[in-house]
């Protein structure tokens, strides 16, 4: 019956490459029987498996079948896998080693290449990919010591482009919006954290999938709101959303037009929901923002569409003339750039401001993919080296091969095989063990990759080119090696030392040691460099800040709120203003006196209150007064920075001019605190006035009862708000957010240098004790004629002392210049002192000294007339 | 004399394929023993049985019209050779003149 679902079909084509073709459709037929009856009592996928079983239990009958009539080639190579079968089952100590060595090797590869593709394939999906651009400014201002690239462009700016150069085929401008937007239909009420403003253009440039809509250009008309399919099932359950009314942002009405399918998983852009742009424009909009739709602001973003015949590099010099003729008091200073939109995702971490955006990290995936690297590189090594020592316990078997009239590239296949069956066993082992850590590699590393990826064509070919090039790779010095001595030599008993490879082995496990210290001391380097971020003094007492949005209706009756929640015991103070640390800043141009020249501040509004709730200490001067007129008109207060910055010796009382005319007094300086994040942001100059319009309450929490003090906090606001959920942060958090990308290097190295140490202990201890096999009879000797077991020790430790100093030497300058590179990013750096350094260095001496010692202590111990009694 | 020597599953498979004469092919062998004997038996082991069988020249075979199941490939249909109806005989005489031969006490203890 053709209706029903197919079986595996590469199994059975396996089978018929190999069956007698006489016997082939009986055996098919059969299969397929089974197969049928099987779906109906067991279900699809428990039949695939048993077709799978079963088509493999066939495959002995091929076997059995074929050995008869095999050629003479065939017989030994199968003679070959046997034999390495054999060796590997005898010496099952280094096959252990081998294959866990390798699986891990494997597995680190895997993942590394699974998330190296996942994080390439973002942006992909869109149609259109090579031809969309994303502008994007390169900001400088000499005097003020500005140079940084931004992603805040401003409204006019894509229009214009468009207008002025016919390559440039279209503009899309965007606005993600700050916080959760809040949607009211009827009793419900449901806030998406992702609504995007957009001009209409957006659903054809980024091919936004449409799967009902009121109109062919549903993202027109202003007021118009289109959302996700889960969103709007969310709002109106079963009914039509088309054409139904409902209450968004500012308590405005926005009408339905469309309903889309949710951008991919693999998409820089991640929307719920999309508001028409002709709703900002002043005059035709009902919520007009004019700074969304001038050129003086800069804070939305635009992605442009070019021909496909444009060329870049010709027209970004040319978007300097169009600034000199509209913007010109900007020319000087704002330089437009183009980037592709494919290269949004991977290449935008040295761009800013790049808000309501999923982004990735290009130096992430470098670091991933060179880590794993060098893990793989030391299970390799572990693998040559103890292939290597291992040599003379196979030398009969070759001195008779040989005898025999083996070829020496018949005797390497023999070793080849028997790299070849450990890496397979490895990379099923990882394959199986990936498959499974899925889930816990996704929670560490922050990601959300699927299952079904690992089964994809590529990682399996991935998977097929790791066995095949690895046994070939791994595989071809020891079998070269082992392959090529003389019979002569091979066959006397007498022939058990692998003098000839010594130099090379010794420089392999220096190689090792080298990858080692070096992966510990930048683990030790990214810690610290946490660290110190997540520790280093703010300048004000982040614990137990709790900041409530109060941008909504709550807003109005902000002073009630305040009032009633510091009636609570363990409330000890509450500010209400525009600005909070988290949010509400705003940076502009103001005239200090004494200067000719504009010079940018950050402004901070904040009420009588602000200060003393964040404990921020006062330097010079006073606070404001609580309620008194003058300070809440025209005095400032200002940061340590501002000071520093204009230059004065005595800035009580010096005057600054808003760009408005409007002059004000300071009246006091604050010492510095951070408003972001310190691994990108140093402390800026900033201006504090009072201005109490309701945006940030900022909750001091003064009790270890925090738990319920939040909840009363939050029943607080509920008591006042009829449709807005609470929405808040506590600062300490908002802080620790900022360092996700440090955290996720720091994860990585610390797993890396882990897995890289025990690998490194894991060759360690297997090379160790074949030496001490090896050299048993002369340890026994020596012991015999009165060595104690330190002069053993000490005799054994020198050879690996020797070679770890050698690796320290080799890792240290790499690693100093690796990490003095990365710290470099930072503002806030760590000085690198010499303890990761240290430390790197006596962990690795210690781990090995010990692996050694215990093995020589072992057999110092043993019966010494036993191991010389063995000939 | 090699050849008349058989195994026990080779002669619990022999007996089917006579049992289900003119029906016999892999599937249905395996349901036949499962069902009279209660035991399972891979659908690989009865194909290779009887590959070694027809080998042996005690059964003999041919492909039956195609189904439209089966993915509409033909049953491979089994039969008793000859010597292979004579060989079931020879070892069920061998058989039965030992369990005559055998006293009667031998079963009472």
């Amino acid at each position: 019956m053709s209706s029903y679902p197919k079986p595996p079909r590469w199994i059975i084509n396996c089978l018929e490459r190999f069956c007698d073709p006489y016997l082939f459709e009986g055996i098919q037929g059969d299969l397929l029987e089974i197969f049928e009856r099987n779906i109906d009592s067991k279900g699809l996928r428990l039949a695939q498996l048993i077709y799978l079983f079963q088509a493999i239990g066939f495959l002995r009958i091929i076997f059995k079948n074929r050995e008869t009539e095999n050629s003479n080639m065939r017989t030994i190579w199968i003679n070959y896998l046997l034999t390495a079968y054999r060796s590997l089952r005898r010496h099952k100590l280094y096959f252990g080693i081998n294959l866990v060595g390798l699986a891990i090797a494997i597995t680190c590869a895997l993942y590394a290449l699974i998330f190296i593709l996942d994080e390439v394939g973002y942006n992909q999906h869109v149609e259109n990919k090579e031809n969309i651009f994303r502008l994007y400014k390169h900001h400088i201002n000499i005097p003020e010591n500005t140079n940084l690239l931004t992603y805040e462009t401003s409204g006019m700016m894509g229009p214009t482009i468009v207008e002025e150069y016919p390559e440039v085929l279209n503009f899309t401008r965007l606005l993600p919006w700050w916080d959760p937007m809040l949607f009211s239909y009827g009793d419900t009420h449901i806030s998406s954290p992702e609504v995007y403003i957009a001009d209409s253009s957006f659903i054809d440039m980024f091919d936004v999938n449409i799967i009902s809509s009121s109109s062919s250009e549903p993202l027109q008309a202003p007021s118009s709101i289109l959302l996700s399919e889960s969103l709007a099932q969310s709002i109106f359950g079963d009914d039509d959303p088309i054409g139904k009314i409902i209450i968004g942002v500012n308590d405005l009405n926005f009408t339905v037009t469309g309903v889309f399918a949710p951008p991919p998983r693999q998409s820089s852009l991640q929307y719920e929901a999309l508001i028409s742009w002709t709703t900002t424009v002043p005059g035709t909009g009902q919520m007009p923002q004019d700074w969304m739709n001038n050129w003086r602001a800069q804070g939305i973003f635009t992605f442009l569409e070019l021909s496909p015949n444009a060329n870049t590099a010709l027209l970004e010099p040319k978007f300097e003339d169009m600034m000199k003729l509209h913007f010109e008091e900007r020319a000087e200073n704002y330089f437009l750039k183009l980037q592709p939109f494919t290269d949004m995702y991977l290449h935008g971490a040295n761009i800013t401001r790049n808000r309501g955006m999923k982004t990735g990290s290009i130096q992430f995936l470098y670091l991933l993919g060179f880590s794993a690297l060098l893990i793989f590189l030391i299970a390799c090594v572990n693998y040559i080296n103890i292939s290597l020592s291992r040599s003379a316990q196979s030398q009969a078997e070759v001195g008779v091969r040989q005898v025999m009239g083996s070829t020496r590239r018949q005797l390497s296949g023999r070793f080849i095989a028997e790299t070849f069956i450990t890496t397979s066993a490895a990379a099923v082992v990882s394959l199986a063990s990936v498959y499974f850590l899925i889930p816990i590699f996704n929670e560490i590393i922050g990601k959300d990759i699927e299952r079904s990826t690992l089964l994809s064509p590529l990682i399996l070919m991935g998977i097929l080119f790791f066995i095949f090039g690895i046994s070939f790779f791994i595989g071809l010095y020891p079998a070269y090696s082992l392959s090529g001595k003389p019979i002569s030599l091979v066959l006397k008993s007498s022939a058990g030392t692998v003098k000839g490879t010594d130099w090379f082995r010794r420089s392999l496990l220096t190689f090792q040691y080298a990858i080692s210290i070096f992966l510990i001391i930048c683990t030790i380097a990214v810690i610290s460099q946490t660290q110190y971020l997540l520790n280093k003094p703010l300048g004000f007492d982040q614990e137990q800040m709790m900041v409530i949005d109060l941008n909504n209706e709550v807003g109005e009756k902000a002073q009630v709120l305040k009032a009633n929640l510091l009636t609570h015991p363990n409330i000890s103070s509450v500010s209400v203003g525009r600005s909070a640390i988290g949010g509400g800043s705003y940076s502009t141009r103001v005239s200090p006196e004494g200067h000719e020249e504009d010079m940018s501040a950050r402004i901070f509004r904040i009420d009588f209150d602000f200060l003393q709730t964040y404990g921020i200490q006062l330097r010079t001067g006073r606070f404001f007064r609580t309620g008194s007129k003058a300070d809440s008109t025209n005095s400032i207060m200002v940061n340590r920075a501002y000071v520093d910055f204009v230059g004065w010796d005595d800035p009580i009382g010096k005057k600054i001019t808003y760009a408005s005319g409007y002059t004000s007094t300071i009246i006091g300086v604050t010492e510095n605190f951070h408003i972001s994040s310190l691994a990108s942001f140093d402390i800026e100059p900033m201006i504090m006035y009072i201005n109490t319009t309701p945006m940030f309450a900022s909750v001091k929490i003064a009790s270890s009862d925090l738990i319920p003090t939040i909840q009363y906090v939050i029943d607080q606001y509920d008591q006042l708000a009829t449709r807005t959920p609470v929405n808040y942060y506590f600062v300490d958090e908002w802080f620790q957010s900022h360092y996700e990308k440090e955290e996720q290097t720091l994860k990585l190295a610390t797993i890396y240098a882990i897995i890289s140490i025990l690998l490194c202990g894991l060759g360690l201890y297997g090379l160790t004790a074949l030496i001490l096999i090896q050299r048993k009879k002369e340890l026994s000797i020596r012991k015999v004629l009165g060595a104690s077991l330190t002069n053993i020790l000490s005799l054994l430790n020198r050879e690996f002392l020797i070679m770890i100093v050698l690796a320290f030497l080799v890792a240290v300058p790499l690693a100093y210049w690796l990490i003095t590179d990365w710290l470099e990013q930072f503002v806030y750096g760590i000085e690198l002192g010499l303890t990761p350094f240290a430390v790197a260095g006596l962990t690795t001496l210690l781990i090995s000294l010990s692996i050694v010692g215990l093995l020589t202590w072992k057999m110092g111990n043993s019966n010494l007339a036993k191991n010389l009694s063995v000939e | 004399m090699k050849g008349t020597n058989i195994g026990e599953l080779e002669e619990l498979i022999m007996l089917t394929v006579a049992l289900i004469y003119d029906e016999a092919y892999g599937v249905a062998i395996q349901n036949e023993i499962k069902s009279r004997c209660n035991r399972s038996i891979s659908i690989s082991t009865v194909h290779a049985t009887l590959a070694r069988l027809e080998k042996k020249g005690l059964v003999e075979s041919r492909y039956d019209g195609a189904t439209s199941s089966r993915g509409g490939r033909r049953k491979h249909i089994f039969r008793l050779t000859k010597s292979g109806q004579e060989l079931l005989l020879l070892v069920k005489q061998q058989r039965d003149s030992i369990w005559d031969a055998i006293p009667g006490i031998a079963f009472e203890s």
